[in-house]
């Protein structure tokens, strides 16, 4: 039985692989914004330009793109190949993730957890299709266009649920090189998870839901790995190794509340367009917005903790899920405000919440996992 | 119970979501497919429309286009024929965004070269209607257009190419300009070892010391219509040659009540893409503004006609502004043009490439230049000797007040400058502090940087190679490696002045073992960077010792480094 699930596995993982080229179009990887990634290698280890005459953009992409990218070229001598590969890599280590996060809130592994992950992940390629106009929503998997920041992000998460099971000092070393590659790397990182991590936190901490003390410090290291990545971004720029775009904003034209129209507009084709990511959406949001009132009431909080341990998995770590929950919600809120108040929205600019797509994935497929092996201890 | 969730989860949903990955996916290739998934993406890193400009590129010769952002990447990265496209705006202006502005250049180690274009791309669809129209206006038709797809390639030849050249050249020289503050922070874009970082402007000018202004006349290429601001400020003209004309100029204007009886060093960097061209500035004094008969025409005091070689290389000349080139006509102005004498057996109309860079320094102590003849040379050859004795001797004072009373006999000669970069850096050895010797390792520089610009000579060359490491040394890591860089090249320009100098291979040998050993956060540095992309090994160590001492054998310093080396095999 064992042999015939890793068999399955297996087969799971190559139909990732060749599902991605059914969906992803090859157009997108020859995009002009994308190829910057090949132009940087070729200027480093083919071409020998010197790479101080670049303007890259505000977002570098230096961790983990710069780096899988550059690895996976050494092994495949073509773009679109190493390009292809780089998004199923980059759609295996979210898979991984969410592996890693049943782990942590289930306290289980299994080959069952592991055949599960890449189903759910084969479904997530699924529900985000590609929207009738620019570039679709599948750009979370794609290198330079901000997946870095989501996969920095997810880890950071991950740290964050590890330290609040089992801190020690391995956790707070990882947190921060990660925090501070990430924000090397792209700012939408600290906008998409740090930010809301910090807020969660004191949210949290005030509802006595979370130890103080380990958070404080998980939060310190976090904010030293914020500040010391910025600091060496602004000394790359000031010795003149690379040069920043400045930070894209709008057509001033736009008012507040014509932003505010785009962006929910777009928002809504995007999941109209990917009907069963909307569901999965809206459900997130409904019991994200649930465990913030639970975290609040505390007969509420008993009367789900029971139901809960009844109807699904009794191995969950129900303080984990409430995490988690709240973190989700608040990362939807506050990465809006930038993209409202700067006038970053145009049209089809989904890059910018890539976490809209892949954190209610997340939510409900750990949900879903408790629910499917509610008997198995 | 668990055995029905099994087969749910590895029979079931398999099949659905293969069902639906080609049937309902929006974006699916499934009525394109005719084999199920052909992995195609193996193979499309050569689109179509890539591989037919490939073939244009080859019937035509194409080597280097412009475009729009969506396409310049985009083709560079996925043709095989070696195109490059670099990015422009609408405005046929540089677009500097997410790219490299060196790619601008024909080669990231020569100096400034840009690139010389012959042909456009543009979309043929509605998108590229906006593009083509502004092409239309400022360049204006193509001698050829061939289509590939959805690109339209406008190709540029003989007159359409120069304009083309004319007008993205210009485009993007001013780019480079506007952007000096990026520009100079660059790391030197342009490899220009004379650059210096806190200048406001993008032109080399130096800070005035010890009675020498020297004054840089700022200059642009535009063609201004207004007589009196091509008076108040100085413009570089290019003239292209024409079948009409017989060589080709840049003219340098100036006032020149500035310049009246003055001393000027006159210094560009120029290359040919021909053979047998040669260059020779003349000066031209025009008294009532128009160029005529009227103009008296003045030589340089040094310098005759130069070959041009077919890599940049800086031309140097000295003039003497007559003292009666004076006038109070508003309208008179001076020019100084360095002439390209056309190659007449060429079939092609010649161009002298754009120098980039015309240097004039105005030396505000005419009276020392008012004769020709310098009745105190004696006295200074006199001193100079002394110095060269103490240096001898090692005696660092004698030699230091030796020099500077040379110095205050002739402030501009460059046997005395390169001596004061000698006895600066000796005394920057026995500096007590820090701050003592950097300031002597900077003065150094300066007065070693002086003497090249002066005259370009074994000893210049020598010292100016050594400070310009020795200055990097102290500024940090990347100026170091730049620094090392420039003492190679100088190092080896001296060599090939003086073949039989036993120190130049000393000094270059030395130059392989430094690099080898140096730190290994350099190393990373110079791998990541390539601030000096030359190899260094200890058996070119071992060969430029062995040559030193094939000329003086007696040489303890030779011996020891030789003996070194061998240790290392």
């Amino acid at each position: 039985m064992n042999k015939f699930k890793i068999a399955t596995l297996l087969c799971w993982i190559v139909l990732l692989l060749l599902s991605l080229e059914v969906i992803i179009p090859y157009k997108n990887a020859s995009s002009s914004d994308l190829v910057y990634i090949e132009s940087i290698y070729q200027d480093i280890f083919v071409r020998n330009y010197s790479i101080n005459g670049w303007l890259v953009s505000k977002a570098p992409y230096f961790f983990p793109d710069w780096m899988l990218y550059f690895i996976i070229r050494l092994f495949i001598n073509n773009y679109t190949s190493a390009w292809y590969i780089y998004t199923f890599l980059n759609l295996i280590i979210i898979i991984l993730i969410f592996n890693y996060s049943l782990k942590l809130i289930y306290n289980q592994m299994s080959i069952d957890t592991t055949i599960f992950s890449f189903i759910w992940g084969a479904l997530l390629l699924t529900f985000v299709f590609s929207t009738p106009n620019g570039l679709d929503s599948h750009t979370f998997l794609y290198p330079v266009y901000h997946s870095g920041a989501l996969l920095n992000g997810l880890l950071i998460m991950l740290c964050w649920l590890s330290c609040n099971k089992n801190n020690n000092t391995a956790i707070s070393l990882f947190n921060f090189i990660i925090t501070m590659l990430a924000t090397m790397s792209d700012l939408w990182f600290v906008l998409w998870f740090v930010i809301p991590i910090f807020v969660s936190t004191i949210f949290l901490v005030y509802t006595k839901k979370i130890d103080l003390k380990c958070n404080l410090s998980f939060n310190l290291v976090m904010i030293a790995g914020v500040l010391l990545g910025e600091l060496l971004n602004r000394l790359i720029e000031n010795t003149g190794l690379l040069y920043y775009s400045q930070i894209p904003i709008g057509t001033p034209a736009y008012t507040f509340i014509n932003q505010l129209n785009h962006f929910f507009r777009d928002l809504f084709d995007l999941f109209i367009n990917s009907p069963v990511l909307f569901t999965l959406f809206i459900i997130n949001i409904i019991v994200s917005i649930y465990s913030i009132i639970i975290c609040i009431n505390g007969k509420l909080f008993e009367k789900t903790t029971y139901k809960l341990n009844k109807y699904m998995n009794s191995n969950i770590n129900l303080n984990l899920l409430i995490l988690l929950n709240v973190l989700s919600i608040i990362s939807f809120i506050i990465p809006l405000i930038p993209i409202i108040y700067l006038k970053m929205w145009e049209q089809w600019n989904y890059r910018y919440i890539h976490h809209f797509i892949v954190l209610p994935w997340l939510l409900i497929g750990i949900y879903l996992y408790g629910l499917i092996w509610r008997n198995s201890k | 119970m668990k055995n029905i969730y099994t087969s749910f989860l590895l029979i079931v949903i398999p099949i659905l979501v293969i069902l639906y990955l080609f049937t309902f996916s929006v974006n699916s290739n499934f009525g394109t497919l005719k084999k199920g998934i052909d992995l195609s993406w193996t193979r499309k890193s050569y689109p179509n429309e890539v591989s037919c400009l490939d073939n244009v590129a080859k019937a035509f010769d194409l080597k280097n286009g412009i475009s729009e952002y969506w396409n310049a990447k985009k083709i560079t990265e996925t043709s095989k024929s070696n195109i490059w496209i670099n990015q422009v705006t609408y405005n046929l202006e540089l677009l500097h965004w997410m790219n490299n502005l060196n790619w601008y250049k024909d080669n990231y180690d020569e100096r400034g070269e840009l690139k010389k274009y012959n042909f456009i791309i543009v979309n043929t669809g509605p998108d590229g209607k906006e593009f083509s129209s502004k092409i239309n206006i400022n360049i204006g038709a193509a001698t050829h257009t061939v289509e590939c797809g959805s690109y339209k390639i406008l190709i540029y030849n003989g007159k359409d190419n120069i304009k083309l050249n004319d007008i993205i050249g210009k485009n993007i020289y001013n780019f480079f300009k506007s952007n000096n503050v990026n520009f100079i922070n660059n790391n030197n874009l342009w490899n220009d070892p004379f650059f210096i970082d806190n200048t406001s402007s993008y032109w080399y000018s130096h800070p005035a010391k010890n009675n020498i202004n020297i004054k840089l006349i700022n200059f642009d290429r535009n063609h201004l219509k207004d007589n009196n601001e091509i008076i108040k400020n100085s413009k570089f003209i290019r003239f292209s040659s024409s079948v009409d004309t017989n060589y080709s100029y840049l003219e340098q204007r100036f006032n020149i009540n500035e310049l009246s009886g003055k001393d000027f060093i006159l210094s560009f960097w120029a290359k040919s893409d021909s053979i047998n061209e040669k260059i020779y500035p003349l000066g031209y004094f025009v008294p009532n503004g128009v160029l005529d008969k009227s103009a008296i025409i003045f030589h340089p005091t040094s310098g005759s006609p130069y070959e041009i070689t077919k890599k940049w290389k800086k031309y140097e000349f000295n003039f003497k502004v007559p003292i009666f080139l004076n006038s109070k006509n508003n309208n008179s102005y001076a020019l100084i043009r360095p002439l390209s004498i056309l190659n007449k057996h060429s079939p092609y109309s010649f161009e002298l490439t754009d120098p980039l860079m015309v240097e004039i320094y105005s030396f505000s102590k005419p009276a020392q230049f008012n004769s020709f003849n310098n009745p105190v040379i004696n006295n200074l050859e006199a001193y100079i000797a002394q110095s060269d004795k103490f240096n001898l001797e090692n005696n660092i004072y004698r030699e230091f007040e030796a020099i500077k009373i040379a110095e205050n006999i002739d402030n501009n000669n460059y046997k005395v400058k390169w001596r004061l970069s000698r006895v600066h850096n000796k005394l920057s050895t026995i500096s007590k502090d820090d701050e003592s010797k950097n300031a002597n390792i900077l003065l150094s520089s300066e007065y070693a940087f002086h003497a090249l610009g002066i005259n370009a000579n074994v000893d210049t060359l020598k010292w100016w190679a050594v400070m310009s490491q020795k200055l990097g040394a102290i500024e940090g890591p990347l100026q170091y490696l730049k620094g090392s860089h420039i003492f190679y090249e100088k190092i080896n320009e001296a060599i090939n002045i003086d073949r039989n100098n036993a120190e130049l291979y000393l000094l270059l040998g030395k130059w392989n073992i430094d690099m080898m050993e140096m730190n290994i956060f350099n190393k990373i540095i110079n791998k990541f960077f390539k601030l000096c992309p030359i190899e260094a090994s200890y058996f070119n160590a071992k060969i430029l010792f062995e040559k030193g001492l094939e000329l003086d054998k007696s040489n303890l310093e030779l011996n020891y480094f030789y003996n070194y080396t061998l240790n290392k095999f």
